[in-house]
């Protein structure tokens, strides 16, 4: 054999870019000599090495993007950016304080139908305001959130996180205890007075938080409110409740809300650190 | 060179009740194991390293920086990898998604470059090949390689690890301990445990807390020659030992002060270890 295929051919065939009769003549040369067969596998192997390796780095990163919760899918068509929605979706539980809030409305609803008009308005003002804030306590118990700890370790704000995880969980339940507002409208805005409770409770349980576990606040918020509505229902006449919630208690929540948020900032450096 | 860590006349209270009592250390590179029995102060200790505590007193610094400061602490929580005593981990979760998400607390925003970060150190805990499967279906070992594998993020140059071995067998915990010392051999690690093998086979250094203080601070085979000389073994316990345990073999293995004719052995770090203690700790025996 007088002609071999040099290395120059062997990439261009290699490559496809050898005309239909000087393809057909290397390979029919292939066919007969070993050592043109490796020059040729050479170059082959080369370059489809290089595609194989582009295209496995590809294919691993594609496979590796985290399957997205239907939580983080809905973040991030609202435009919240990815590293947001993560953490805000960090953990499966955090549904269960939706369906808490969820169930929380249904139950204030077949009250509302069951009971007199007047009755269910001010059980239903009485208690939708501790939806947000027990859905806080459960997102934030201690063996819900596993990697708890560990954001007093990392460079992300504690504080930051926080507030993150707990927009989480009161938003959604305050949208859920919405569900209940219908059966209130012919009231006017009074239909929407336990927003401000709501809020000042979640604020409040935050702030506490600068001193105790999250859970605990919460339950501490809960629990005073609670011990203050049942004082004024014992105390007052169904109308004078009404009249207590929808005005003094309007004017005390903002106040609580005011200065929990002012407490957060002045002690924003202690939720750096665990609790004890 | 500046200690990785240092600190002087730390001490953490709660309430009344004190934790530790004017702690004076200074470590750098290399792997130093904190022993001591329940109480002692080792969590504590360990959690004001990784900054998630604040002491009560004394003086810490870390990596040249003050974590007392905003700055400090955040600039050491870019470079520290910690593993808590407990830290759960999402069941529902991948053992890459579980990563990721702590990449994400640890700031690594970029996306690609964050899944290269978390493929190299799941590689690195050899958990590569099983990436994609839920946390609920690893073993207790790869369950433990995942919560390493997080500390690894960002290559950090502090690792501190509260009891990384507990609950593993025996060839986890040799699989453990090697992972271990294949990445300490430019960092500071500093571990917490029960078992004084985890000392022997693993650490440059060993500390041993009692009652928040430090009661030892050495190597492992000068922790073992404080038992030189009175370790024995005999066909019946001895009253007057410190401490006595019946060995495989159907004989009694003491430390504490032997007869003039017993038969001495070599000491290991756990006869140091119980010797120093005054006895049986609740888990250091074997």
């Amino acid at each position: 054999m007088s002609w071999h295929i040099d290395q120059a051919v062997a990439e261009r065939y290699a490559d496809r870019r050898l005309d239909g009769a000087h393809s057909a003549s290397v390979e029919a040369h292939l066919e007969r000599c070993d050592a043109c067969r490796a020059t040729v596998a050479g170059a082959v192997d080369g370059r489809d090495r290089a595609l194989l390796d582009t295209i496995w780095t590809d294919l691993t990163a594609a496979l590796d993007v985290p399957e997205l919760g239907w939580i983080e899918r809905a973040l991030r068509r609202v435009g919240v950016g990815e590293a947001s929605a993560r953490l805000v979706a960090g953990t499966s539980l955090t549904t269960r304080s939706y369906l808490a809030a969820a169930l929380m409305s249904v139950v204030l609803a077949v009250l509302a139908s069951r009971s007199s008009y007047d009755d269910a308005f001010v059980t239903f003002l009485a208690l939708a305001p501790l939806g947000p804030v027990l859905a806080t306590a459960w997102l934030f118990g201690l063996r819900r959130d596993p990697v708890g700890e560990l954001r007093h370790a990392v460079p992300i704000s504690a504080l930051w996180l926080l507030l993150v995880r707990t927009a989480a969980a009161v938003v959604p339940a305050i949208a859920l205890t919405a569900l209940a507002v219908p059966w209130s409208l012919d009231r006017g805005w009074l239909a929407v007075a336990w927003l401000l409770p709501a809020l000042a409770l979640v604020a409040a349980a935050l702030a506490l938080s600068s001193w105790l576990t999250v859970e605990v606040a919460a339950a501490v918020a809960a629990g005073l409110w609670f011990a203050g509505v049942l004082t004024l229902r014992v105390r007052l006449r169904l109308d004078a409740l009404v009249g207590a919630l929808t005005g003094p208690v309007q004017l005390v929540s903002l106040a609580v809300l005011v200065g929990a948020v002012v407490v957060i900032v002045l002690r924003r450096e202690a939720y750096e650190y665990r609790e004890v | 060179m500046d200690p990785f860590v240092s600190t002087r006349s730390l001490a953490k209270s709660y309430g009344r009740s004190p934790a530790l009592a004017g702690v004076d250390l200074d470590l750098g590179v290399g792997i130093t194991g904190l022993l001591g029995p329940n109480g002692a102060g080792k969590t504590t200790l360990l959690r004001i390293l990784a900054t998630s505590l604040a002491p009560t007193s004394g003086e810490v610094r870390l990596l040249g920086d003050d974590p007392s400061t905003a700055a400090g602490r955040l600039a050491v929580r870019r470079r520290l990898g910690y593993v808590p005593q407990e830290l759960g981990l999402y069941d529902s979760f991948s053992a890459f998604d579980f990563v990721d998400y702590v990449a994400i607390l640890k700031e690594h925003v970029d996306r690609r470059a964050r899944h290269d970060e978390v493929r190299r150190v799941l590689d690195e805990v050899d958990l590569g090949d099983v990436r994609s499967k839920r946390i609920r279906k690893l073993s207790g070992g790869m369950k433990r390689r995942v919560t390493l594998a997080q500390a690894l993020l960002g290559d950090p140059a502090l690792l501190v690890l509260d009891e990384p071995t507990v609950g593993l067998d025996p060839e986890q915990r040799l699989r453990f301990r090697q992972l271990i010392s294949r990445h300490a051999d430019h960092r500071c690690v500093v571990l917490s445990t029960h078992m004084t093998e985890d000392v022997e086979a693993l650490c440059d250094r060993v500390v041993v807390l009692d009652r928040g203080s430090v009661a030892f601070d050495g190597t492992p085979p000068a922790l073992a020659g404080l038992a030189a000389g009175r370790v024995w073994v005999d066909d019946r316990p001895d009253p007057g030992a410190v401490v006595s345990w019946r060995t495989g073999e159907g004989r009694h293995r003491m430390v504490g002060d032997p007869p003039a004719d017993a038969e001495l052995l070599a000491p290991t770090v756990q006869d140091g270890y119980l010797l120093l203690n005054g006895g049986v700790p609740e888990e250091a025996v074997a």
